[in-house]
C-alpha cells in the first residue's frame, strides 16, 4: 500500500510526496493480478501488428518503423475497443494513439520496447521524452491516499516488442527518469504468452473409457487357449 | 516345413538384408533369398541360429502365409519420404500385429462396420457424409476420434515404429472386409487425430487408387480438415483478427493442430496469404512448428482394440508368454507391441528423445546396437 505524506504549500505550488506502493517491491504478485489483463492485450498486438504489416503490403511499401509503429499503436486499441470493451473500460485519451487505462490497483499504458543496457542493467523502457504526465507516471506520482479511494496505487508499463517476428509481452514497472540515459525501473517481465498458460481440459467421462464390446461368442468353442478363459 | 515367406516377413520386421539374416544363421545371401523363395528349406542349424536370433518360436515359421494385410495408403507416399526399408517394417509392424489379433477376433463379436465407401463423392461431401455415417453431430468437434473409430468397426493399431512423414497408413484387410489404421504411438495427440482422419479418407474414398499419388493425398488431407473441421462450422470462428491466441483457444476446442486450423482458414479464404505466412513464421520463431506448446495438447487417444480383444478371447489373466505361444509369435514382440497400445506411449506428446528411448526395444534396433 502506498504511504502518502502529508501535502505542504511553497508558494502557489502543491507538493505531494509519496512513497512507493509495497507493489513496487512484488512483481510476482503483480504479475499474477495483471494476468486479465495480459490475455487481453497479446491478442490485441498480434492482432495489431498483423494489421500494420497488412497496411504497407496494401500500399506495397516497405514498412517504415515509425508508421509501422504508429499503425500498431492504433489497431491494438480499434481491437481492444471493439473485442474487450468491457473488460478494459475507460481507455484514456492519450497523444499519439497511446494506451492508457486503470485496472483495479494500477494505472496501465502501453509503450514500445527500447531494450538497452545501462550501466550493466538491461531498461526496457523507453525514454518518458518531456511529457510531463508521462515523467510523474515514470516517478510512481499517485493520487494521495490512493488505497483508501480505490485508486491507483502503482503505475505499470507494458511493452510490446515485435524486433523477433512475434509479439512479446514485458511489464515494467518504472522508477524514474527523465531521458534515455537516465530511465530506471524497480523491475520488468516477461510475460508468458496465453497459449502458454492455457490447458486442455482432461478427457470427459463417458463411455469413450468403456469396453469397446468384444465378447466371446457363444457359438466359438468354449475351450479356452489359454486354459484361464471362463468362458 | 519352413514357410519361406514367414522368414521373410520377419526379416523385413527386423530390418535386415537378406545378406546381415545370412550372416546372423550362417547362410549365403543366394541361400537365404532361395528358401525364402520356398526354394529350399534351411538346415537345422540354420532353423535354431533363427528362433535364436529373431527371439520368435520356431512354430511362427512354420505357419501357412501370413493374413492378408495390404500396404494400403503406405503406397500413397513418394520414394523420397519414406524408404522401402521403412515401409517395409511398418508395414510388417502391423501385420504381425493384425495377424497376431485376426484369429482371436474371430472367435468374438464383431463390432457392426459403419465405415461407408464413397470413392466418387468429394473430398468435402465424403467427410460429412462420413461423419453422419458415424453419428458425428455435423457442426461440433469430434471428441475421441480413435474410440469413434473403433466403435465403428475399425481395428486401430499402434506400432512401436517410426516411418519418416508419416503418422499413421491403412487399408482393407481379409479380402478387403476389415479396415485397419496402424499408427506411431508416441506422436502429440493432434498430431494423430489428424492422421487418423487422414487415413479415414483413404479407407472411405480409395480402395482402389485412381489418379496421381499427390492427389490421393491432397483429397485425404482435405476430408481429414472437413472431417475435424467442418466449413460451416469452423469458418466464422477463423474469421479475422486471427491470433495466436485465439488459434491457441480453438485447438483447444477443436483438438486439431494450430498449423491445421491456418491451413483451415487458408483454403476457408477467411486470411490472406500474407497473413497465412506471417502466422506460420511467428509458428517457426516460437518453435511450435515441430513442437507445439504441450500444454494444449488434447487429451491421448489410446487405441484399445488389440488390448481389448486379447482379452476377450484369452481372460483378463493370461499372460505375456501364454498370449505370445498362441499367436506364434516373440515375447519380446508382443511386448513392445502391447507397450505401444499403452496409456504411456501416448503420454510421450510427441518427445523425439523419449521415443527413441522408449522403442529402442524394437527388435531390430536392439540387436542392431547389441
Amino acid at each position: 500500500m502506498a504511504r502518502a505524506a502529508p501535502c505542504f504549500e511553497s508558494g502557489n505550488v502543491v507538493y505531494i510526496i509519496t512513497m512507493p506502493s509495497e507493489l513496487a517491491h512484488r512483481p510476482d504478485q503483480v504479475v499474477i493480478d495483471v494476468q486479465p489483463i495480459v490475455s487481453i492485450l497479446y491478442p490485441a498486438y498480434e492482432s495489431a501488428v498483423m494489421a500494420a504489416r497488412q497496411f504497407f503490403e496494401n500500399l506495397r511499401e516497405p514498412v517504415e518503423p515509425f508508421e509501422y509503429s504508429s499503425q500498431v499503436r492504433y489497431f491494438a486499441k480499434q481491437y481492444i475497443r471493439r473485442h474487450h470493451g468491457g473488460a478494459i473500460s475507460a481507455i484514456q485519451s492519450v497523444a499519439n494513439n497511446g494506451l492508457k487505462f486503470e485496472q483495479g490497483r494500477y494505472s496501465i499504458r502501453a509503450r514500445k520496447i527500447d531494450r538497452r543496457i545501462h550501466g550493466g542493467v538491461e531498461v526496457l523502457a523507453p525514454s518518458p521524452g518531456i511529457s510531463e504526465p508521462m515523467q510523474l507516471f515514470y516517478r510512481q506520482r499517485i493520487a494521495p491516499l490512493a488505497p483508501l479511494f480505490n485508486r491507483p496505487e502503482l503505475n505499470l508499463m507494458f511493452l510490446w516488442d515485435n524486433s523477433r517476428g512475434f509479439v512479446e509481452l514485458f511489464l515494467s514497472c518504472p522508477a524514474g527518469g527523465t531521458t534515455r540515459r537516465s530511465v530506471v525501473e524497480y523491475w520488468w517481465r516477461r510475460l508468458n504468452h496465453p497459449a502458454d498458460s492455457l490447458f486442455a481440459p482432461p478427457a470427459p467421462p463417458s463411455d469413450d473409457n468403456s469396453d469397446l464390446g468384444y465378447q466371446r461368442r457363444f457359438d466359438d468353442d468354449a475351450e479356452s487357449d489359454t486354459g484361464t478363459e471362463n468362458g | 516345413m519352413v514357410n519361406g515367406e514367414r522368414i521373410k516377413q520377419i526379416r523385413e520386421l527386423l530390418g535386415w538384408t537378406q545378406k546381415e539374416l545370412g550372416e546372423r544363421i550362417g547362410a549365403e545371401q543366394p541361400v537365404v533369398a532361395m528358401m525364402e523363395g520356398g526354394r529350399r528349406q534351411p538346415t537345422p542349424e540354420m532353423i535354431a541360429a533363427l528362433v535364436e536370433q529373431t527371439k520368435f518360436p520356431l512354430s511362427h515359421f512354420t505357419q501357412s502365409d501370413p493374413c492378408d494385410f495390404p500396404l494400403g495408403s503406405l503406397l500413397f507416399r513418394g520414394p523420397k519420404t519414406v524408404t522401402a526399408k521403412q515401409q517395409a517394417i511398418a508395414h510388417r509392424f502391423a501385420q504381425f500385429t493384425f495377424d497376431t489379433i485376426a484369429p482371436l477376433r474371430a472367435k468374438l463379436t464383431t463390432i457392426p462396420l459403419r465405415i461407408p465407401r464413397l470413392e466418387s463423392e468429394t473430398p468435402a461431401s465424403a467427410a460429412r457424409l462420413t461423419r453422419s455415417f458415424l453419428g458425428l453431430s455435423p457442426d461440433g468437434p469430434v471428441d475421441n476420434l480413435t474410440s469413434v473409430l473403433e466403435r465403428s468397426g475399425v481395428i486401430v493399431i499402434a506400432i512401436p515404429t517410426e516411418v519418416e512423414g508419416r503418422d499413421a497408413f491403412s487399408g482393407w484387410a481379409l479380402d478387403a472386409s476389415v479396415p485397419v489404421i496402424a499408427l506411431s504411438a508416441g506422436r502429440p495427440t493432434d498430431r494423430i487425430r489428424f492422421s487418423l482422419a487422414h487415413e479415414l479418407g483413404h479407407l472411405v474414398m480409395h480402395q482402389s487408387v485412381r489418379g496421381h499419388i499427390a492427389e490421393v493425398e491432397r483429397a485425404a488431407n482435405e476430408f481429414a480438415a472437413e472431417f475435424l473441421t467442418p466449413a460451416d462450422a469452423i469458418r466464422p470462428q477463423l474469421d479475422p483478427p486471427l491470433t495466436l491466441t485465439t488459434l491457441a483457444q480453438l485447438k483447444l476446442r477443436w483438438k486439431v493442430a494450430i498449423q491445421s486450423l491456418i491451413r483451415r482458414a487458408k483454403e476457408l479464404g477467411t486470411i490472406s496469404q500474407n497473413q497465412y505466412e506471417y502466422l506460420f513464421k511467428q509458428i517457426s520463431l516460437r518453435g511450435w512448428r515441430t513442437r507445439e506448446p504441450a500444454n494444449l495438447d488434447p487429451p491421448p487417444e489410446v487405441p484399445r482394440s488389440l488390448p481389448e480383444i486379447i482379452r476377450a478371447a484369452h481372460g483378463a489373466q493370461a499372460n505375456l508368454e501364454t498370449i505370445a505361444a498362441s499367436g506364434r509369435v516373440g515375447v519380446e514382440f508382443l511386448r513392445d507391441v502391447l507397450e505401444a497400445h499403452s496409456a504411456q506411449s501416448f503420454l510421450a506428446r510427441g518427445d523425439a528423445a523419449g521415443r527413441k528411448r522408449r522403442f529402442a526395444v524394437v527388435p531390430g534396433r536392439k540387436r542392431a546396437d547389441a
